[in-house]
């Protein structure tokens, strides 16, 4: 906890004086599942309003990496600075708290509840989460709880999936699964946004449109973004800043989409030698 | 029309299947209402049950055809169902006809009250956090043992004895956490088993334990002269009336007290936070909640909603001992209520109690027919319905039941002997165990399921779902573009803002 509140308040002291540039920075992280070595010194940095893309084969090891970096999965070494501070090892909910949030390929929502439920658990810093506060402080939580439900009403809007508000999580479709995905981790106001393949299963115009809308987001709200992507075509289309190839639990082409679309690396990593 | 007929929710998809069983329960309702009609309001089965309780029945079974025909997720039918099914069980109580109905009438009052506090522990760490806990008795017997102990070997005054209970339970609960943090749902459970064996053992061996019987030299293991709150002033202020009648208030207070403190943590964003794990606790945890915390807490609180329904039993039985404890007779009741009355929802954790209760002292006042009926000595008598059902019954409680729980059947033991003593007390065990089966069959989610959280707003916003028709999302109607109000329900249309861009 001491840990936590330092690390805060180095990120409120650099917020106003120094213009960091490099926010995110991992360096030699390492995994092994038994036999196979997922990840083999995987290093990427992130810099501020910036879109990255994470791109490679199947079983590169792309998933791997969101998961050790966030904390849902133990590493077996390497370093993670989260504005310029050691984060790594530290369990997930404490880098979510430094402004770090992710989505799942799988989107594991929460599916026995309902769409607008799922999206009000997100927000950080509310009242009402503690137990005494549930209890005594009734009328200032659904004064809160009021503006969570507002907010969760303008991202399912953004999102055009208002009318599925009411409806099980299990009951929505495979796109729309992937909205509320998406609209949950903008709901609880990240910093860094690790997104997991946010547009597989989703309709082609639609999913343009929501990487136009990641877009207008890094404007508005200086969010930095690492996407992980499958379909190589789709995000050098996108607008992305700048791409990391990975193959083999390695970052073997790190350029701009121009320079990546010509690279040969990539295309031995994608095709075979 | 297609599409929005398939947006419809789901309740609405699986309506012929929900009503295909009310025509089935419809039917059985009937048949009690032919019987009734048939024998003129006199059967009894065994010559114990009396047939107003399988009107009862019937009336349980029409309230359930009627709360089959709405959506039972939605609160107020929720709140309908409820209501009904307690009158329905209240009648029940009432109509029982007894040599003393006080203590009729108290005992069932006071049992619900205590089965009730428990599920409603259960509810806590089952059905809001998804901890499986096979180990109620374990925070029932914390109560339970510190309130007597305190209280009959120490005279402390029952309340404190009760407070020092819930308040041990709830640190325990606390403790509980930290060596089960990494259990998931299957391991967690053997956990809780493992203490709930663990307390009556212990009960069974330790000799702080035990109470001493003067007359008889030996010690036997138990607490003995527990006394219940106010006694003194109860019988003071009214000598002609039994003490259960305070204990019933008290224990009935208890009971909605608990029932607020477990609703106003379930529609809180604490409540949430538990729910969310209930689903998929990684998950939680990446979106910034420490689950240990939550865990902990959820644990302390549930482990001192039971100690309270275990203070409340201490009270009434009077003296405790460890047979109390056996799984058969608390655990498993409790997972029974829990899953008849719908996880996840504290009105049905009181009528699963309720239920549990009934059955219970089905199973207690029961007694075997004699064991000469048959149906040829049945034609003598002056009525033919009841001896006939006795004939049937003593089959299969015999017969059959010897066939499976003894080395040879009742009739080919012995042919003549009307007066063996047969325990029936195996029936409440089979009853309840087919209840769970056909309840976790039929009614997957409980008489009254959880309520999804649906919040009100006096608007809607909708988007274009496609070329000029808006969606209205409460009741899925389709209006034009521009509208103000939805034409089906009534409510103020926003458009939203991706629609106006």
């Amino acid at each position: 906890m001491r840990f936590l509140r330092q690390a805060n308040h180095y990120f409120e002291k650099f917020k106003g004086v120094i213009k960091l540039t490099n926010i995110l920075e991992i360096n030699d992280l390492t995994k092994r599942f038994g036999g196979i070595q997922a990840l083999d010194g995987v290093s990427l940095n992130l810099n501020e309003k910036e879109i990255v893309g994470l791109i490679g084969p199947n079983g590169c090891g792309k998933s791997t990496t969101f998961n050790v970096m966030s904390g849902v999965m133990e590493g077996d070494g390497g370093s993670v600075m989260l504005y310029g501070e050691e984060v790594y090892g530290l369990p997930s909910d404490q880098i979510n708290r430094l402004g770090m949030s992710r989505t799942y390929q799988d989107t594991r929502l929460w599916r026995d509840l309902t769409v607008i439920e799922n999206l009000m658990l997100p927000p950080k810093n509310q009242l009402g989460v503690k137990v005494l506060n549930s209890l005594f402080t009734r009328n200032r939580i659904k004064k809160e709880e009021k503006e969570i439900l507002e907010k969760a009403y303008d991202t399912l809007d953004l999102l055009e999936i208002t009318h599925m508000a009411n409806h099980y999580c299990s009951e929505l479709s495979g796109g729309q699964s992937k909205l509320v995905d998406l609209g949950r981790v903008l709901m609880s106001d990240p910093k860094i946004l690790l997104l997991d393949e946010p547009v597989a299963g989703v309709a082609g115009p639609l999913a343009e449109k929501i990487f136009e809308r990641i877009g207008t987001l890094r404007d508005e709200l200086g969010l930095s973004v690492l996407i992980i992507e499958h379909n190589m075509d789709f995000i050098l289309q996108q607008g992305v800043d700048r791409v990391f190839v990975m193959s083999n639990g390695r970052v073997v082409v790190e350029g701009t989409p121009s320079e990546i679309q010509q690279s040969k690396t990539v295309i031995e990593a994608y095709l075979g030698e | 029309m297609s599409e929005v007929e398939s947006d419809l929710p789901s309740q609405d998809r699986s309506k012929t299947y929900l009503e295909r069983n009310a025509i089935i329960l419809y039917l059985v309702f009937i048949a009690f209402l032919l019987l009734t009609f048939i024998s003129k309001g006199t059967i009894s089965i065994g010559r114990s049950i009396d047939i107003s309780g399988f009107n009862v029945a019937g009336l349980l079974g029409s309230l359930i055809v009627f709360a089959w025909k709405f959506d039972r997720k939605q609160p107020h039918i929720s709140n309908i169902f409820t209501i009904g099914l307690v009158s329905a069980f209240l009648v029940l109580v009432v109509s029982r006809d007894s040599a003393n109905p006080t203590i009729w009438i108290t005992s069932i009052l006071i049992s619900v009250s205590i089965f009730g506090l428990m599920a409603i522990g259960l509810n806590l760490h089952t059905g809001m956090t998804g901890m499986v806990n096979f180990g109620v008795i374990f925070f029932v017997g914390i109560g339970a043992v510190t309130t007597g102990l305190l209280n009959s070997k120490y005279g402390v005054d029952p309340w404190i004895s009760l407070t020092t209970g819930i308040v041990i339970a709830m640190v325990v609960g606390y403790l509980t956490a930290f060596p089960t943090i990494r259990l998931r749902a299957d391991y967690f459970a053997i956990v809780t088993i493992a203490l709930g064996e663990i307390l009556r053992i212990v009960l069974n061996v330790e000799t702080t334990l035990r109470s001493r019987t003067e007359s008889s030299g030996i010690s036997s293991p138990g607490i003995a002269n527990i006394r219940g709150p106010w006694l003194d002033v109860w019988e003071n202020a009214f000598p002609d009336r039994p003490y259960l009648v305070l204990l019933t208030i008290i224990s009935v207070s208890l009971l909605a007290l608990g029932f607020v403190l477990s609703e106003l943590i379930l529609n809180s964003p604490f409540g949430r936070v538990l729910k969310t794990i209930r689903e998929d606790e990684d998950v939680v945890q990446s979106y910034g909640y420490n689950v240990f915390q939550y865990k902990a807490l959820i644990l302390a609180i549930g482990g001192g909603v039971m100690a309270a329904a275990g203070g409340v039993w201490a009270w009434w039985l009077g003296s405790i001992f460890p047979d109390f404890m056996l799984p058969t007779s608390s655990t498993f009741l409790v997972w029974a209520a829990f899953v008849i009355g719908g996880k996840g929802n504290n009105k049905g954790m009181i009528i699963g109690a309720a239920f549990i209760t009934y059955i219970e002292l089905i199973s207690r006042t029961i007694t075997p027919p004699p064991a000469n009926v048959s149906f040829r000595t049945c034609v003598a008598e002056s009525s033919f319905v009841v001896c006939s059902m006795d004939v049937v019954f003593r089959f299969i409680v015999l017969d059959i039941g010897g066939l499976l729980f003894g080395s040879s059947s009742y009739t080919t033991a012995t042919r003549n002997a009307s007066n063996i003593h047969i325990d029936v007390n195996f029936l409440r065990l089979i009853v309840i165990g087919l209840i769970i089966l056909l309840s976790m069959r039929y009614f997957t989610d409980g008489l009254v399921p959880e309520e999804p959280f649906r919040p009100k707003i006096d608007y809607f916003r909708s988007s274009t779902t496609f070329e000029g028709a808006l969606r209205c999302q409460f009741c899925n109607q389709l209006n034009q573009v521009g509208a103000e109000v939805c034409v089906s329900c009534g409510k103020r249309i926003i458009t939203s803002k991706s629609s106006k861009e």
